[in-house]
């Protein structure tokens, strides 16, 4: 089943380009502090110091003399930290919300659904803005506001997938067996709905990355952490001067973004059993 | 066909109605030698057709039989040029067809045989056809590619006459019609009419009336015949059905895992086979004796239902009403403990709806259920959990039925587990019933996959014995195996019937099983028992005539 699994994974060429970008990024972010030799607060040069020109500072200084290779750095943490944690918190809410409508069908899909497209007739940047210009940027709030513009298409996935898998026969046998709603919905439908939950997973923490990016290069990021997205919003006054500060940061969240993309198609592959050539 | 259709074939203009070549002598119209068909790396075997000779002379038909997996379709693929290649690709042998090796033949010249030549009808009417094409169009477009210079006036001529030729009624007014609008059977005369619509020489027919209930499959293999004899076109017909066979072949070939067993006359092989094999899948195909019934009629009643009934409300709006179906009318029964009531009717005849209103999965609109004395709610969520284990079910597909991604040991004590049994007992229980079942007892920590559809079927089978059950519905549980396995499951739920004193409903649409299986049987036709009694008197003196008609059409020989 697993060696399957990465049988699939392994023939998609751009997912196994893309895991291994990620894997830089994620050791980056682990191992921050040693890898960065300045702290990517402080001033350690003369401001606009072009890559390469002075040694220990392979991509220059920006504005005000900080090292970009440090806050490139430890940007990798706040970006990965943030795309993670919003993602999960997304999923668990996308989750419960769908598998109840899907499950349960009649008022108690009506009533979550109107719900959901509640969430889902704002749009998604704006509202994320609006939170954490109210609640104070930092942290913990961006994490919150892109869980909560998130969720909803989580729970639409799982909802539909639950309502075909509520209709199958080994769900019929478990009911008349006299399982538990809840068991039925954590042994039996759950359990076959991971692989498309597991897809979008990947391509939310993509999109998580570049929501985060967004809202600090606007400023909304918390003050106290280097982001990717706060360096290319510094760097936009003096981008026809000092072009590398805005590009590196950039190029990181293109990359890791593409990488998380290319990954979520290696799953989608790896996760479909069909791929195999037999049905069944 | 229809992809090659719309890629527009060279012509053979002016020429609308080929005219039949000399070689439609007694020299055979397809000629098959040693053909071979590779399987990608990593299957189960390497060759799917293995060294495969045949010839089927104009006028007659060759049936090719065997059971799912035998590579019988990939013949019939094979001579049309269908094959999935690269991975799937005939490797040697040779296929002359009118002098011609089609095993040589490039797509183009494949293009303009497919249709004009040799014609193809599938297993499943309802996805050959286009949804979103009426019916003349979709049979124009043969013509408009294989004879573009042909009138339009001349073309909706030949099309109407096409299908007024395969007996459906109106056929002007078909031709506007939608295939939504058309039943299985009258779809599957479209897809005869064109196959035939260019007059081919060669027809490969690919189980096409699997999917169809037994009084279409009847009338359908009447027609193919028919057509047949007054086209005089060779026919290769591709079943798994020993009962089609014995109304429409002329010659039969069975095979086996890719190799031909046994070949020659259809009544020879059908009479007195030569080969084991033949001989097992012959004696496999239930009889139809109907069995005599058990233990008269002093034993208590286990299951009482007064007045069922339920409706199915689909579509409606505003402005339109709901259309609706009664898939049962007032049902009223009673079966006693040990007793096994057949019921059987075509498809839309309501028996698999009764027997889910039975176990609750679909809950009645009106009537009672009285089991062992108690009434039984009508939605299963609201059974008391004591009665939900009493009444379980075996569900048609053992592909569907069983979840892909659960053990089959945790499958089965799942049941248990939930009624409350201890840990230990519930799986005491699952290994005793697997080895019942007759599967082996590491089957506990494997998964569904792993077995093929007969042993899933005995994995359900075990899974609604561990509840102790006194009822089982059991619904359409053989329909989608293989014969020989058929018979040795049938056996298998006669067994368990004996040694748990257990009552089953048997839903079926197979008359032969249901006289094998069942003390009583109950006949239904849209939502109603037009007929019910012991199943020798039933099956053996009709009163109906609709069981009558259903008795008729049943295959045997």
């Amino acid at each position: 089943m697993n060696s399957d699994f990465a049988r699939r994974f392994r023939r998609n060429t751009g997912a196994v380009i893309g895991l291994f970008v990620l894997l830089v990024v994620g050791l980056l972010a682990l191992l921050a502090p040693l890898l960065a030799g300045n702290d990517p607060w402080d001033m350690v040069q003369q401001p606009f110091l072009a890559p390469m020109a002075e040694p220990g500072l392979w991509l220059g200084t920006d504005a005000l003399g900080r090292d970009v290779a440090a806050g490139l750095i430890h940007g990798a943490r706040v970006s990965i930290l943030i795309g993670l944690v919003a993602t999960a918190a997304a999923l668990l809410a996308g989750i419960t919300v769908g598998a109840l409508a899907g499950y349960h069908g009649g008022w108690v899909d009506v009533v979550l659904m109107r719900f959901t497209e509640l969430f889902q007739a704002i749009p998604g940047f704006a509202f994320a803005v609006v939170l954490v210009a109210i609640f104070q940027p930092s942290v913990e709030s961006i994490v919150a506001a892109i869980a909560l513009v998130s969720w909803p298409p989580v729970a639409r996935l799982v909802r539909s997938e639950f309502m075909s898998l509520r209709q199958r026969e080994f769900v019929q046998a478990a009911l008349l067996a006299g399982q538990t709603h809840w068991r039925i919905i954590f042994t039996q439908i759950l359990p076959n709905a991971v692989s498309p939950i597991v897809v979008m997973g990947s391509l939310m923490v993509a999109t998580a990355i570049l929501l985060e990016s967004a809202l600090s290069f606007l400023g909304l990021g918390d003050p106290n952490m280097m982001s990717w997205g706060y360096m290319v919003g510094a760097a936009r006054t003096a981008l026809r001067q000092a072009w590398w500060i805005a590009v590196f940061p950039g190029l990181a969240i293109a990359l890791t973004v593409l990488a998380l993309n290319l990954v979520g198609e290696g799953l989608s592959d790896g996760l479909n059993t069909r791929l195999q050539g037999r049905t069944r | 066909m229809k992809a090659d259709n719309t890629l527009g074939a060279p012509s053979v203009s002016g020429n609308p109605v080929p005219v039949l070549g000399p070689e439609r002598g007694p020299a055979p119209v397809l000629q098959v030698r040693d053909l071979s068909v590779c399987l990608p790396a990593g299957a189960d075997r390497p060759l799917a057709v293995n060294a495969v000779s045949f010839d089927i002379p104009a006028g007659q038909t060759l049936c090719v039989v065997g059971e799912s997996g035998s590579g019988k379709s990939m013949i019939a693929n094979a001579v049309m040029g269908l094959l999935p290649v690269p991975h799937v690709r005939a490797t040697g042998g040779t296929m002359v067809f009118e002098g011609e090796d089609l095993r040589l033949a490039n797509e183009t010249r494949l293009r303009a045989l497919r249709g004009q030549r040799i014609a193809m009808i599938f297993q499943e009417p309802m996805t050959s056809l286009n949804p979103v094409m009426r019916v003349g169009e979709q049979l124009q477009e043969v013509l408009d590619c294989h004879c573009p210079d042909m009138p339009g006036a001349i073309k909706r001529q030949k099309v109407i006459e096409s299908l007024r030729d395969v007996g459906l009624p109106e056929p002007e007014q078909t031709v506007h019609s939608y295939p939504f609008r058309l039943s299985g059977g009258q779809r599957q005369r479209v897809m005869i009419a064109c196959a035939m619509l260019l007059e081919p020489t060669l027809l490969i027919a690919d189980e096409p009336t699997t999917a169809l209930d037994v009084t279409t499959q009847a009338q359908i293999l009447t027609l193919m015949k028919d057509l047949q004899r007054r086209k005089g076109m060779a026919l290769l017909f591709i079943t798994h059905d020993f009962g089609v066979v014995a109304q429409i072949a002329d010659r039969v070939v069975v095979m086996q895992t890719g190799s031909v067993v046994e070949s020659g006359d259809a009544q020879t092989v059908l009479r007195s086979p030569q080969h084991p094999y033949t001989r097992k899948l012959i004696e496999a195909i239930p009889q139809g004796v109907a069995r005599a019934t058990a233990g008269a009629d002093q034993r208590p009643p286990l299951l009482e239902v007064r007045g069922l009934n339920k409706t199915y409300r689909s579509g409606g709006g505003w402005f339109k009403p709901a259309r609706t179906v009664h898939a049962a009318n007032a049902l009223s029964f009673t079966l006693r403990e040990g007793e096994t009531l057949g019921i059987v009717g075509e498809s839309g005849s309501g028996k698999s709806t009764v027997g889910r209103c039975l176990t609750g999965l679909i809950p009645m609109d009106s009537g009672e259920l009285v089991f062992a004395g108690q009434p039984l709610a009508a939605d299963v969520r609201h059974r008391r959990l004591a009665q939900r284990g009493q009444v379980q079910m075996v569900f048609q597909d053992p592909y569907a039925s069983l979840n892909p991604r659960q053990s089959v040991g945790s499958a089965i004590a799942a049941g248990p587990l939930a009624q409350g049994v201890p840990r230990d007992e519930a799986w005491r229980r699952t290994r005793e019933l697997l080895q019942l079942v007759g599967l082996k007892h590491d089957a506990t920590d494997r998964y569904p996959h792993e077995f093929s559809g007969g042993q899933r079927q005995r994995i359900a089978i075990a899974r609604a014995l561990a509840m102790r059950p006194r009822l089982i519905v059991a619904d359409e549980p053989v329909s989608a195996l293989d014969v020989s396995v058929q018979a040795q499951v049938l056996e298998l739920f006669e067994q368990v019937r004996r040694d748990f004193q257990l009552s089953m409903v048997f839903i079926t649409h197979d008359l032969r099983v249901a006289a094998q299986m069942c003390d009583h049987i109950a006949v239904m036709r849209r939502g109603e028992v037009v007929e019910h009694g012991e199943t020798a008197a039933v099956l053996g003196d009709p009163q109906h005539a609709y069981t009558r008609e259903l008795i008729a059409a049943a295959p045997r020989f």
